[in-house]
């Protein structure tokens, strides 16, 4: 009884540390800073906090939170933004927002596509911001069960995404996903520290940079493409926006059941510390997928395919802040950057956390709330200019679009070898697109790969080469991957033979 | 929002100059960087720790070595080697410099890696600004409490690790000198995940920097064995320290690993820098650390200072490269054992 | 080369691929390549038997059943119909061959002027000789860009600019 009036207590206190002008303002200017962030290609929302924390210090410590956190949470809609309008993913939380969203801009469709995805992102936000309070005291004991093994189910779980895009053959789908593992191993392997696949050069000792192979693969791949057709994204005269943003808020209402899946989805994937929100957006997509009645809709534009990712990553900032909160440990590199910022503010993150400074907890809650509403209102207020931006003519986007993806591609790490790197991955791309190689493919197995990697090796050095026998729980999720990727197939084969009865009834 | 960070960006400048001046004329200043602009090159990305520091410091270096402009410039990759190999390459004259963690390239180039082209020890030290003692922690249910109880272990010491970092070697010379079996699982994705690994029991224990597990010690999520430190210090009066525990024999390899990582953050200039340049340098480094500005900045923005001077650090190293002989063998041991 | 021989061509060079990661996996100790190893033979034996399909009359058509899901209608046309091969007739005057022209000279001229003249230099030219504007406007819009570019990644994300080999050699 006395802990439900502190919990009550610790709620309001938290949103009346929120409600000043100086916490108000620093939350909107952090939205604003964090969309611009997310639109710009290959700066995610590390950058952005990072580049802010300097500024933090000598302000009250719900409107230093605001400012980073507001910041952090803008930069995932900003990524959705290209991913739909151009199939341009800004960092590898918006890879699976290309796989249904850009094909609804190809239809014209971009209004609802991006009103979708912004209400998706508010609703996971909410749902998840929701549950990360309910669900406080019963975090330690759901981190500490779970250990590399869960991880790496997790990660094979993403995986089996790859059958949906495998462009009609499966083994050019296959083979796009090794290729994309091997070039994830380029690099310093971080566990047995060999180099491997570096040729002795210093560069390729730190590997390839994620979002600078991704703007290579779509960005750079698309322009060449739209140089040679001579036309832009959308053309006019052919397909109109036909769509609103309405259409696309009452979507992601109306798939109600399907964003509180995929939030929880989020927040579980969030309080796991060694899966990446990059994971978050590709297993949403893949349980849209297996749990929709009409999978063969997905990767053709399916509202449902914008809505879930966007649902999971907005959910998942909430199940991010867990361990930071309730271990005093950085769930990741954006977490690390906060608990600076808490160790400014002269707070001790850790399991005090969750009782001396509740009122700090609740005050991160609502800015999740707040923030979530504020991006939803900006984005769907400029919705209707950004979904004329495909129509603009091919000759005016190429050399705009490329010059900013270069320059994207320097900034990522400050190292000009970058830019030689998006150069090749747009000719590779390019060439994968001609071919039918599937370059969601060779994305998905470049994310996995390290973590799988990782997990596997951890897990065997562990518990030993039958490490499942040893861990319940990953054994059930393993189960649970391989019934879940086999669903849509074994559906498929019912209807086909449903179809193939009524058929000889007929 | 740009005028408002102009506004900010504006203070944070003026903050030194209006509470430094009264307080204290640059003493001193040499002459050596006159007119010149120094170049002091980051080993590490614009978001980065070493680059919170670095411009912090960068005004008050530029106060005190009197040089026309402090260029920062940030040179991530291969963990610092990018930089220093970089500053090891550069013409004689060049006014560049490395910021950023030296124990690293130490150990990397002890240990043999790959993109190590230097030898460390030849590098002029040329100041530390801060350092973090490290400390072995265990889970706070492990039945293991002290440097004793790992050795009499009948199953090696489980260790959960990052990858070949810092805390990687260390343990390996510590298994080496104070005779405790080691297995190290790599792999792990950042401090959280290994941290985690270790509250569970997964792994017995891990080092880190004394502040990061500071706060699982407090909540006794983590038990403290000893401290990686050559000194002892009031803020943990009862932690034993390595250097006292380590037998006779094994001494002068344990001091040696101290020695390497109390260099930490630090100030390094190329091998063939002119000795003008250095003393200028050193002289500068030791004048900012003392400057009261600097002290109430970085006690503000809890970025603590831990000075040593750059002559003490290249002596510290010159002793380090007569023992460095033993702790080769044993850090490249390490890694094959992963391989 | 008809589409058929280039299909074959770019079968061959990713066995060539993987037989080269096979064979520098060799080099690595037995963790290192518990991965990569097998991985790449997979990968070779997964192109084996897309030549063999691809050349035993099959073309194309899906060897297994599975959903059909398309990721082609990532770019596909307004009918929702996958895009088909693209016909010479379709390319523009130059072609691949100027696609590929644009993104070299684009990286020669960072390497050589840095980063912000490219910018502007590269936009201006593309504006002006594909005669999407007059020079004026072409000029204007590029100077726009460049500034904007510069305004966002400089100014406010603190990057530093790349400045070329020519700036180094000048000076």
């Amino acid at each position: 009884m006395e802990r439900g009036a502190r919990m009550i207590d610790a709620i309001s206190a938290g949103l009346f540390a929120l409600l000043t002008p100086q916490a108000l303002l620093f939350l909107s200017l952090g939205v604003v800073y964090g969309l611009v962030i997310g639109i710009l290609p290959g700066l995610g929302g590390v950058v952005a906090m990072a580049l802010l924390l300097p500024f933090t210090y000598g302000f009250e410590t719900a409107a230093t939170l605001a400012l980073l956190l507001g910041a952090h949470i803008a930069t995932i809609w900003g990524d959705s933004v290209t991913s739909i309008l151009f199939s341009v993913p800004g960092s590898a939380k918006g890879l699976a927002l290309c796989f249904d969203g850009y094909p609804m801009t190809k239809q014209g469709k971009a209004k609802r596509a991006l009103a979708a995805s912004a209400t998706g992102a508010l609703l996971g936000g909410i749902i998840g911001a929701v549950f990360l309070a309910l669900c406080i005291p019963l975090i330690r004991p759901v981190i500490l069960a779970l250990g590399p093994s869960e991880y790496l189910m997790m990660a094979l779980w993403g995986l089996t995404v790859i059958a949906t895009f495998s462009e009609g053959s499966l083994m050019k789908g296959m083979t796009a996903s090794v290729l994309g593992v091997l070039v994830a191993f380029i690099g310093t392997d971080v566990v047995t520290a060999t180099p491997r696949f570096t040729f002795g050069n210093e560069f390729l000792l730190d590997g390839i940079s994620f979002p600078v192979a991704m703007i290579g693969l779509f960005a750079v791949s698309e322009m060449m493409k739209m140089s040679i057709r001579g036309t832009p994204i959308i053309d006019r005269s052919l397909v109109t926006e036909d769509s609103t943003v309405w259409q696309g808020v009452c979507d992601a209402c109306r798939h109600w059941w399907l964003v509180v899946r995929s939030s929880l989805l989020g927040l579980w994937i969030g309080v796991l510390p060694g899966v990446g929100a990059s994971v978050a957006g590709l297993a949403a997509y893949a349980q849209a997928v297996q749990t929709s009645k009409t999978p063969e809709r997905f990767g053709k534009g399916a509202v449902e395919g914008v809505i879930a990712p966007d649902a999971t990553m907005g959910a998942n900032e909430g199940g991010g802040l867990m361990p930071t909160l309730a271990f005093g440990i950085p769930g990741g590199e954006s977490m690390a950057i906060l608990l600076v910022a808490f160790i400014g503010l002269g707070i001790v993150p850790g399991p005090d956390m969750l009782t001396k400074n509740l009122d700090v907890v609740f005050s991160m809650v609502w800015i999740i709330v707040f923030a979530n509403i504020a991006v939803t209102i900006i984005g769907l207020g400029i919705t209707p200019w950004l979904a004329r931006l495909p129509s603009l003519q091919a000759n005016l986007m190429v050399p705009m679009v490329l010059s900013v993806c270069f320059v994207g591609a320097y900034a990522t790490r400050g190292r000009i070898e970058d830019v030689v790197v998006a150069a090749v991955f747009g000719v590779v791309g390019y060439l994968m697109d001609k071919y039918r190689y599937s370059r969601a493919n060779f994305v998905i197995g470049m994310v996995l790969a390290v973590m799988i990697e990782r997990n596997l090796h951890i897990s065997i050095n562990l518990y030993g080469a039958d490490f499942l026998l040893d861990r319940p729980i990953a054994l059930a999720m393993l189960i649970f991957v391989v019934v879940t990727a086999a669903l849509p197939f074994w559906r498929e084969r019912r209807r086909k033979r449903a179809a193939l009865q009524a058929g000889g009834t007929a | 929002m740009k005028s408002n960070r102009r506004k900010l960006l504006l203070a944070g400048a003026m903050t030194p100059v209006v509470m430094g001046m009264p307080l204290r004329a640059p003493a001193q200043v040499p002459d050596y960087y006159k007119g010149k602009t120094l170049i002091i090159n980051i080993a590490g990305s614009p978001a980065g720790g070493h680059t919170r520091f670095a411009r912090m410091l960068a005004p008050y270096i530029e106060k005190h070595i009197g040089a026309k402009e402090v260029r920062l410039v940030n040179m991530p990759g291969g963990g610092g080697l990018k930089a220093a190999n970089h500053v090891w390459r550069l013409k004689p004259g060049a006014n560049e410099v490395y910021f950023g963690n030296v124990s690293t390239l130490l150990l990397a180039s002890l240990a043999g890696s790959a993109g190590a082209t230097f030898d460390p020890t030849k590098f002029a030290f040329l100041g530390r600004v801060t350092s973090e003692p490290r400390v072995l922690t265990v889970g706070g249910k492990s039945a293991i409490r002290s440097v004793p109880d790992m050795q009499k272990l009948k199953r090696p010491f489980v260790f959960p690790s990052q990858g070949t970092d810092e805390d990687f070697y260390t343990m390996a010379v510590l298994a080496d000198a104070l005779g405790f079996k080691l297995k190290a699982v790599t792999g792990y994705e950042g401090n959280a995940d290994t941290s985690l690994a270790v509250i569970k029991g997964d792994g017995d224990g891990h080092i880190t920097g004394w502040s990061e597990s500071l706060g699982a010690i407090r909540s006794g999520d983590k038990f403290p064995v000893m401290m990686v430190t050559s000194q002892a210090s009031p803020d943990y009066p009862n932690i034993p320290i390595v250097t006292n525990i380590a037998p006779a024999a094994k001494k002068s390899v344990v001091q040696a690993m101290a020695t390497i990582l109390e260099t930490h953050r630090s100030y390094i200039g190329p091998p063939n820098m002119e000795q003008q340049a250095i003393a200028a340098f050193r002289a500068a480094v030791n004048a900012a650390m003392k400057d009261p500005a600097l002290i109430a900045e970085s006690t503000k923005g809890e970025r603590l200072l831990l000075p040593m001077d750059g002559t003490v650090q290249q002596k510290a190293m010159a002793e380090m490269a007569r023992t460095s002989a033993a702790l080769s063998p044993i850090l490249k041991a390490a890694v094959k054992e992963i391989q | 080369m008809s589409r058929h021989a280039q299909e074959n061509l770019i079968s061959v060079l990713l066995i060539g691929l993987f037989a080269m990661v096979l064979y520098l996996c060799q080099d690595f100790g037995p963790r290192a390549r518990l991965i990569p190893l097998p991985l790449a033979a997979f990968g070779i034996l997964l192109t084996l038997a897309q030549l063999a399909w691809h050349n035993l009359g099959r073309d194309d058509a899906a060897p297994i059943e599975m959903i059909s899901v398309d990721a082609s209608a990532m770019t596909a046309n307004a009918e929702g119909k996958p895009r088909t091969e693209r016909t010479e007739e379709q390319l523009g005057k130059w072609g691949e061959t100027g696609a590929y022209l644009i993104v070299a000279l684009l990286v020669a001229m960072i390497f050589t002027v840095g980063i912000f003249p490219t910018v502007f230099i590269f936009t201006a030219a593309y504006l002006i000789l594909t005669r999407y504007c007059t020079v004026l406007r072409g000029l204007t819009y590029s100077a726009a860009l460049t500034a904007s570019v510069y305004l966002l990644f400089v100014a406010a994300l603190e990057m530093q600019p790349y400045h070329g080999l020519l700036a180094g050699l000048l000076s």
